[in-house]
């Protein structure tokens, strides 16, 4: 059996950063992650780093959450540009875009008056510009990886099957790439696995505290512009666009919305057709024609959202609990954004327990790395299945042919 | 209605379907493709859609969680007539 001071499970965006603050701190790290860093959830995210998203009375706590968050952000991506350095928020309902002005404003988010920029057509609609800036979250996953190594986290190929007590630790019971099973001994164990937390839940004994949506994003590819923007869409629904510019400088769009689905692991048969058609409609309502005709390539994928089960309040509210008397901690923050808050609470619960100081997380402003020196991914940036040359103008691909490239 | 769940609008002029939870806002389930000629119950956790242009979709919602887990091409599937006692909310 091999011994650690933390067993992280997940090198996603939580994971990376609780494991490189508790090793600054002196801790032995393991870090056990699947797939690559940002395989998971954190390779999914739209890049809104959010500042002020139109977050109303159901959710109180959030724009003292993001405020947190975004000191953390600020000081990390110091020195990572991002993709576009303002977003445009669009409703083709004028109460909708004074609604959510106000959202920006009470989240202390500056708002500015926009007229509507000439690749909106379409549809009317009223627009703001906030500061709200997108990143292309790979630069932070690189970045964050090369510092995890540096600092001395040891990467562990493979994932947790379970953990249990063990002692005055746990023990994690790892499946490594080949099939083999490990033990590992260690004094706490940090659950960042995102979709994967359930089923090591399960597997362990521990209580279902962690819940599993659905979504999709829709990827587009081509000569396109680089905006992010929030499409007019049913009152306060929307499409969120946001962009990436590849090694080979074309621009990719990414394209998620609010709504999720059940994950049961049921077919979900043309679903994932039926979301996608419906969101090429809306571009195509709302996009100029002649930027859509620079589309080259239609594609897509599933995406997971994870959260803890509310206590109070919403899933928002949630970044973090504590299992097996403070030997396990599960950080699962449902959103991107909160992702240092949740690190910084295992952390701190984590540093408790090892008796370690606690005042600050501990981390640096993220370097940028090539690509060509780390796996470290996200799913956008992976050979992906897709249409080519897809006729947006005319008539958007079927719900079956949309299907298949989520089933491939 | 579901068992135990959120009543299920379906609105014939967008496709969408909403649940209505009675404390919280309402959801929006799926968003549609636009207008239908009908909607209707297919069975307890699955409603039946049929568009203008005549194409029918199956649309099932999990028990458990109450969202929307599978849309399917509808074939062999009668619909019961709107406004019976087995659709769901049409609007």
């Amino acid at each position: 059996m091999r011994h650690s001071d933390v067993i992280v499970a997940g090198a996603g965006m939580a994971g990376l950063l609780t494991a490189l603050a508790l090793a600054r701190r002196g801790a032995h790290v393991v870090l056990v992650e699947p797939v690559r860093a940002g395989g998971g959830q954190s390779g999914q995210s739209h890049g809104y780093l959010h500042q002020g998203y139109a977050y109303g009375p159901g959710e109180p706590r959030l724009p003292a959450m993001l405020g947190s968050a975004r000191e953390h952000w600020q000081y990390l991506l110091a020195g990572i540009s991002p993709v576009t350095a303002d977003s445009t928020i669009a409703f083709s309902d004028t109460a909708a875009v004074r609604r959510a002005e106000r959202y920006w404003q009470d989240s202390g988010l500056a708002v500015r008056p926009r007229p509507t920029p000439p690749w909106l057509t379409g549809a009317p609609v009223a627009c703001f510009a906030s500061a709200e800036p997108t990143y292309h979250i790979g630069d932070i996953l690189r970045g964050l990886w090369a510092q995890a190594r540096s600092a001395g986290v040891e990467a562990q190929p493979g994932s947790v099957l379970r953990i249990e007590e063990f002692g005055h630790g746990v023990r994690a019971v790892l499946t490594e790439p080949d099939g083999r099973t490990a033990l590992v001994h260690a004094r706490a164990a940090v659950l960042a696995a995102g979709a994967g937390t359930p089923g090591l839940l399960a597997r362990s004994g521990l209580p279902a505290v962690v819940q599993l949506r659905k979504a999709f994003m829709l990827v587009l590819r081509g000569r396109l512009p680089a905006v992010s923007v929030l499409f007019p869409e049913r009152e306060e629904h929307g499409l969120f666009l946001a962009s990436r510019i590849g090694d080979d400088g074309q621009t990719t769009w990414l394209v998620s919305d609010f709504q999720s689905f059940d994950s049961s692991g049921a077919d979900p048969g043309q679903l994932a057709g039926w979301w996608s058609r419906r969101v090429l409609l809306t571009l195509r309502r709302v996009v100029d024609a002649a930027i859509l005709a620079r589309v080259d390539a239609v594609s897509g994928y599933p995406a997971t959202k994870s959260g803890l089960l509310p206590s109070s309040g919403t899933v928002a509210h949630e970044v973090g609990m504590e299992l097996l008397g403070g030997g396990a901690v599960v950080c699962t923050p449902s959103k991107l954004t909160l992702a240092p808050l949740a690190a910084r609470r295992a952390v701190r619960t984590v540093a408790t327990r090892l008796g370690m100081p606690f005042a600050e997380a501990g981390w640096d402003p993220i370097t940028p790395v090539p690509t060509d020196l780390t796996l470290a991914r996200e799913t956008w940036e992976m050979p992906m299945a897709g249409l080519n040359r897809a006729d947006l103008l005319s008539e958007p691909p079927d719900i079956g042919a949309l299907s298949e490239i989520y089933h491939r | 209605m579901l068992t135990d769940a959120p009543e299920v609008r379906i609105s014939l002029l967008t496709g969408d379907l909403i649940a209505k939870t009675g404390h919280g806002p309402d959801r929006l389930l799926l968003a549609g493709l636009g207008p239908l000629r009908s909607a209707s119950r297919a069975d307890e956790d699955a409603v039946l859609l049929e568009t203008v242009s005549g194409e029918r979709w199956l649309i099932r919602m999990s028990p458990i969680s109450g969202l929307v887990s599978t849309v399917e091409p509808a074939t062999g599937i009668r619909s019961a007539p709107t406004g019976s006692d087995r659709c769901a909310t049409v609007t």
